[in-house]
């Protein structure tokens, strides 16, 4: 059973009165422990796709399995719980908040599952300790590096150990030397913890850190092949 | 997450901006504050006047010479003074009546007291035997005047704590001769104390045979006469009574007024009302005021926490949690705004009882619960707006917010 399974994927958005379509039958199957990048230029329709995946937004048409469940007619709450266990985010920007410290960032989805204080930080620092961010626990995100703050966010994506990170140009605002750090890190927890990656990039060197690159235009699929060897 | 930490992020949310959070509750303080003090104010009006009827004695009704409300027409050509009430009257209400239990005439006057060098102006009451039982004042050593004392007019006084202390130095006064209004008089007896009502030093005064009092004030008229109904449930009945014996006594004029304790409290509730009125006018007003305030400060923060909503919503937030984080900071503002008004209105109380030990202001419980409940409530119905303004916020919207 694959991890995700997206059948005839559309999405169209109504743009006054013309009708703009940003995905158009999509069809992708990614198994689990899989490291996949997705890949196109600006406007292809990359992100809307992961925001489909990340059950942010629903398409217009189409089913998407995940872990072979159908979730088309989920409710709200239900996606939330979805979101919330089975898919951890990184964002270009980060997205950390700026009026806590790391350690209750990365406790934030926690929150939202039901744990008790103790147990986040048990398992924040934990999540920290994966993304490689053993100290400045107490620190603002104001007071840390690009890398260090992206590693927060790597680290609160973990936190839930879900099945699926969705990493949008994670590593767009850093410089490439810190950029191959934080490509690296997610290949490590890849190999090492098995977790499976989708990993949104326009960026070739950093897409050619994955085993499988899938290329994406104007909403469509154009390519979806192995990588083997090539690195950054 | 549990309320309490909700409470928790929401009270650190609000003190980022301490002069913002403390300005929109500002409504809210005046509010709460208003309603404390003046239910507190007519909680104490309340209690002072319960307790000053009920030192009165019960089921009482006074008659006055002279009508009060005299409802149109001209008076009657032929009289001209108002007619006076007299010992007989008094000795015919007491022969007749039938519902109610005791008659007490009075008669009061200024005059001066004296004891060997010391002496004291003050309030000269001449009274029956009714007086100590109708006005439920015992005495607290020796007695109070008797019946004979009166038909035979004994020059004897009964004299109050005050008058004990400031006259005798606490000497036993029973038996030694007093001088009142120039005339000789023997100490019979001494009252309880009754401290003071409605600023009057009840225990400043001495009783005479009301016969005695006549003569002294050279008056014929009573100031006036106190009946005690047999119950609660008589006095509507005594007081038809009153009127119709009187009446006859009087050859079929309703030259005096009689007032019951019920027309006294039916007085005080009307002021009561008035005066709740008006506390519900301010204080909806400013509750209002503020609920506002808060609604536009949460509108604010909603769109200030934009990104922050997002990011909560991708990383598992439901909508119900995020209407829920933004109630609870509206209801904390308010909350703090309700706390500090109420402090505010318990340390003014307090200064108020201190400075003016005679009327006690009441604390009631229900005022906490009162102000709580406004503070919530004006949080929840202020805030649900902003809040679901939040809730349906569209993640990917929100996270691109700048």
């Amino acid at each position: 059973m694959a991890l995700i399974e997206l059948k005839g994927i559309s999405k169209i958005y109504r743009l006054g009165s013309e009708d703009v379509v940003a995905l158009d039958n999509i069809n992708l199957s990614i198994e689990k422990g899989e490291f996949v990048s997705i890949i196109g230029p600006s406007g292809s329709g990359k992100s809307t796709l992961m925001h489909i995946l990340g059950c942010l937004e629903s398409p217009t048409r189409g089913d998407y399995y995940l872990e072979g469940v159908n979730i088309r007619d989920f409710s709200d709450s239900q996606l939330a719980y979805i979101r919330n266990k089975k898919i951890g985010f990184v964002f270009q920007n980060y997205n950390l908040l700026p009026q806590f410290n790391v350690l209750n960032n990365v406790a934030l989805p926690l929150i939202y599952s039901g744990y008790d204080r103790k147990t986040r930080e048990r398992m924040a620092l934990s999540a920290l300790e994966s993304a490689n961010l053993t100290n400045r626990h107490r620190h603002r995100p104001s007071e840390l590096s690009g890398g260090e703050r992206q590693r927060v966010a790597i680290a609160r994506a973990l936190v839930n150990q879900p099945s699926l990170i969705l990493a949008d140009e994670p590593t767009g605002n850093l410089d490439q030397r810190v950029g191959r750090e934080i490509i690296s890190l997610f290949a490590r927890l890849n190999r090492e913890n098995g977790v499976t990656i989708v990993l949104v990039t326009h960026d070739l060197n950093v897409a050619h850190s994955a085993r499988r690159i899938v290329r994406i235009l104007d909403g469509s699929i154009i390519e979806d092949r192995e990588n083997r060897g090539e690195s950054t | 997450m549990n309320l309490l930490e909700l409470f928790k992020t929401a009270l650190q949310s609000s003190l980022l901006n301490k002069w913002r959070t403390f300005l929109t509750t500002l409504g809210i303080v005046i509010g709460v504050y208003s309603v404390v003090i003046l239910v507190s104010l007519g909680e104490g009006a309340r209690v002072y006047f319960a307790e000053l009827f009920s030192g009165m004695g019960s089921n009482l009704l006074i008659v006055l010479p002279g009508k009060k409300d005299t409802k149109g027409g001209a008076p009657h050509p032929m009289i001209n003074t108002v007619r006076k009430l007299s010992i007989s009257d008094m000795e015919f209400l007491k022969k007749r009546g039938r519902t109610f239990e005791a008659v007490n005439g009075l008669i009061m006057g200024g005059g001066n007291v004296k004891y060997s060098n010391r002496q004291r102006d003050l309030m000269i009451i001449g009274t029956n035997e009714t007086f100590s039982y109708i006005h439920n004042m015992p005495v607290e050593s020796g007695q109070f005047i008797s019946s004979e004392d009166i038909t035979s007019r004994k020059k004897v006084v009964v004299i109050g704590h005050t008058v004990l202390k400031e006259l005798f130095q606490n000497e036993n006064p029973l038996g030694k001769q007093l001088s009142v209004a120039g005339g000789r008089f023997t100490v019979i007896g001494v009252m309880q104390s009754k401290g003071q009502s409605l600023g009057i030093d009840l225990d400043d005064m001495v009783y005479i045979p009301l016969t005695v009092a006549m003569d002294i004030f050279n008056q014929e008229g009573l100031t006036r006469i106190t009946v005690k109904s047999s119950s609660a449930s008589n006095v509507d009945a005594t007081i038809e009574e009153i009127t119709d014996l009187l009446k006859k006594a009087h050859g079929g004029n309703e030259d005096f007024t009689i007032i019951s304790q019920k027309d006294m409290l039916s007085t005080f509730d009307k002021i009561a009302a008035t005066m709740q009125l008006v506390i519900l006018g301010i204080a909806s007003i400013s509750l209002l005021v503020g609920g506002i305030g808060i609604m536009n400060i949460m509108l604010v923060t909603v769109k200030e926490k934009t990104r922050e909503i997002g990011i909560r919503i991708a990383v598992g937030a439901r909508r119900i949690d995020i209407l829920i984080q933004f109630l609870i900071e509206s209801v904390t503002i308010s909350l703090i705004g309700g706390i500090v008004g109420l402090l505010l209105g318990v340390i003014t109380i307090l200064i108020f009882n201190s400075l003016v030990p005679d009327f006690k202001v009441q604390f009631t419980p229900w005022i906490f619960m009162l102000s709580f409940g406004f503070s919530v409530g004006v949080g929840i119905i202020f805030g649900v707006f902003p809040a679901r303004r939040a809730a349906n916020m569209n993640p990917i919207d929100a996270l691109r917010y700048e």
